[in-house]
C-alpha cells in the first residue's frame, strides 16, 4: 500500500531497526496498550534508537574531551544529564557533581531498575554483530600486539606489530586506567585514589630523558649561506639540518 | 575524572555514595531489560562508543526504557495513536508531523463545481 510505502521510507529499514521495534512493542504493551499504530510505533521505535545513539554519542565525546578514548561511568552519568535537560530534572543545577547518585536524572533511573518489573525480549537469542570487537581479546603474541584481528581489525595489517608495556608496568605497580575501572573498587575512586593514581603515573624514565636530552638546533633554508650561525632564519628551500647532541 | 578535587565533601558522605552506586551497578547486571545486549552493542558501537565493561552497556538501556515509559504514561489509551504520540513528544521538543489523510488525487474532496473536467 502506498501510505507503507511512505512510512517505510522515513524510517530505516534495517534489521536491527526491526528487532527494536519489537522491544518497544513490548515496552508498550507492559503499559497497557493492547494495540499500536503502525507509524507511532515506527516513530517510537526511531526516537529509542536515536536516544541510545545520542547516549553514545554524548559519552563518547565526554571521554574524548578528557583524554580518554574508552568511556567510563562518568561520562554515561554526563551524557544522560544532558538529554534529561530538556525537560529538566531535580538537581540539573549541580550537573557533572563529583557523585553521581546526586542528580534525580541517574536516581529516576536507579528506581526504574529496582522497581520495574523485567521484560525479556520476546525472539530466541540473536546473532551477534562481529564488527563490535567488544569484549574480544586482543591478539597477543610474544609480548607484541598483532592487529587485523578482534578489536583491532581497523587497523591495516602492513603495520608493525606493538610492543607491549603492561608486564613492566605491572612490575612497578602501575595501573592502568581502564583496568582499575573493572574492579569493584573502581566505582569508590575519590581524591585518595586519583592522588594513588597520578604517584603511581609517574614515570622515573621520563624524568631522566628530560634531564638527558641536550640542546637541538635547527637551520631550514640555504645551509651554505647561514653556516655557522646556531638559529634558523627561515628562508626558502625545505631542507633542515639537525645539529644536536646529547 | 577532572583535576578537581574537593576536600569540603566528607568522606563518609561519598563512602556512602558509593556503596549505593556500587550495589545499583551489581543489581544491573541481573536486570533484563526488553532490549537486547546485542541490540544495545550495535547501536553503541555505531555510535563510537566504546567501553569494555558491559555494566555500562546494561545502563545505558534502562535510560532507554524509561525513556519510553515516560513518553506513555502520558496518553493512555488502548491503541497508541499518532496523535496522541506527537502530542505526548511535543512536550520532550520532538515535533512529529503526521499526515492527517491520504487523498487519491489532488482534487478529490473538493466541490464538484471547482474541478476540473
Amino acid at each position: 500500500m502506498r501510505e507503507d510505502e511512505i512510512c517505510a521510507a522515513t524510517a530505516a529499514p534495517d534489521f536491527s531497526f526491526t528487532l527494536a521495534r519489537v522491544a518497544v512493542a513490548q515496552i508498550c504493551q507492559s503499559i497497557g496498550y493492547k494495540g499500536a499504530e503502525m507509524p507511532a510505533l515506527e516513530a517510537l521505535t526511531d526516537i529509542a534508537t536515536r536516544y541510545l545513539k545520542a547516549i553514545a554519542k554524548l559519552s563518547a565525546e565526554s571521554a574524548n574531551s578528557s583524554g580518554r578514548t574508552e568511556s567510563n561511568l562518568f561520562d554515561i552519568a554526563a551524557a544522560i544529564e544532558d538529554l534529561a535537560s530538556v525537560q529538566g530534572f531535580d538537581g540539573s543545577w549541580r550537573v557533572r557533581s563529583r557523585s553521581v547518585w546526586r542528580s534525580a536524572a541517574i536516581r529516576d533511573l536507579m528506581k526504574c531498575v529496582k522497581y520495574v518489573d523485567q521484560i525479556p525480549f520476546a525472539q530466541p537469542s540473536l546473532p551477534r554483530m562481529s564488527c563490535s570487537g567488544v569484549g574480544r581479546l586482543l591478539n597477543i603474541r610474544d609480548n607484541r600486539l598483532w592487529y587485523n584481528e578482534g578489536k583491532l581489525k581497523h587497523v591495516p595489517r602492513w603495520l608493525p606489530a606493538v610492543e607491549l608495556r603492561g608486564e613492566e608496568g605491572k612490575r612497578r605497580g602501575e595501573v592502568k586506567w581502564e583496568e582499575s575501572l573493572e574492579r569493584e573498587e573502581a566505582v569508590n575512586l575519590g581524591s585518595r585514589e586519583m592522588k594513588k593514581l597520578k604517584t603511581e603515573c609517574y614515570d622515573e624514565d621520563v624524568e631522566q630523558v628530560l634531564v638527558k636530552r641536550g640542546k637541538v638546533k635547527f637551520k631550514i633554508g640555504n645551509v651554505g649561506k647561514f653556516k655557522g650561525n646556531g638559529e634558523n632564519k627561515g628562508g626558502s628551500g625545505g631542507g633542515w639540518e639537525e645539529d644536536g647532541g646529547c | 575524572m577532572n583535576g578537581q578535587t574537593s576536600h569540603q565533601q566528607p568522606k563518609d558522605g561519598r563512602h556512602d555514595d558509593d556503596t549505593a552506586l556500587t550495589e545499583f551497578l551489581a543489581s544491573l547486571m541481573d536486570y533484563t531489560p526488553t532490549i537486547p545486549d546485542e541490540l544495545v552493542e550495535h547501536y553503541l558501537a555505531k555510535s563510537g562508543f566504546q567501553c569494555p565493561d558491559t555494566r555500562l552497556q546494561c545502563k545505558a538501556r534502562p535510560a532507554v526504557i524509561k525513556d519510553k515509559r515516560d513518553k506513555q504514561q502520558k496518553e493512555k489509551r488502548l491503541i497508541l495513536t499518532m496523535e496522541d504520540l506527537s502530542k505526548a513528544l511535543r512536550e520532550y521538543g520532538v515535533n512529529v508531523k503526521h499526515q492527517e489523510y491520504f487523498a487519491d488525487t489532488p482534487t478529490a474532496g473538493l466541490d464538484p463545481a471547482s474541478r476540473d473536467e
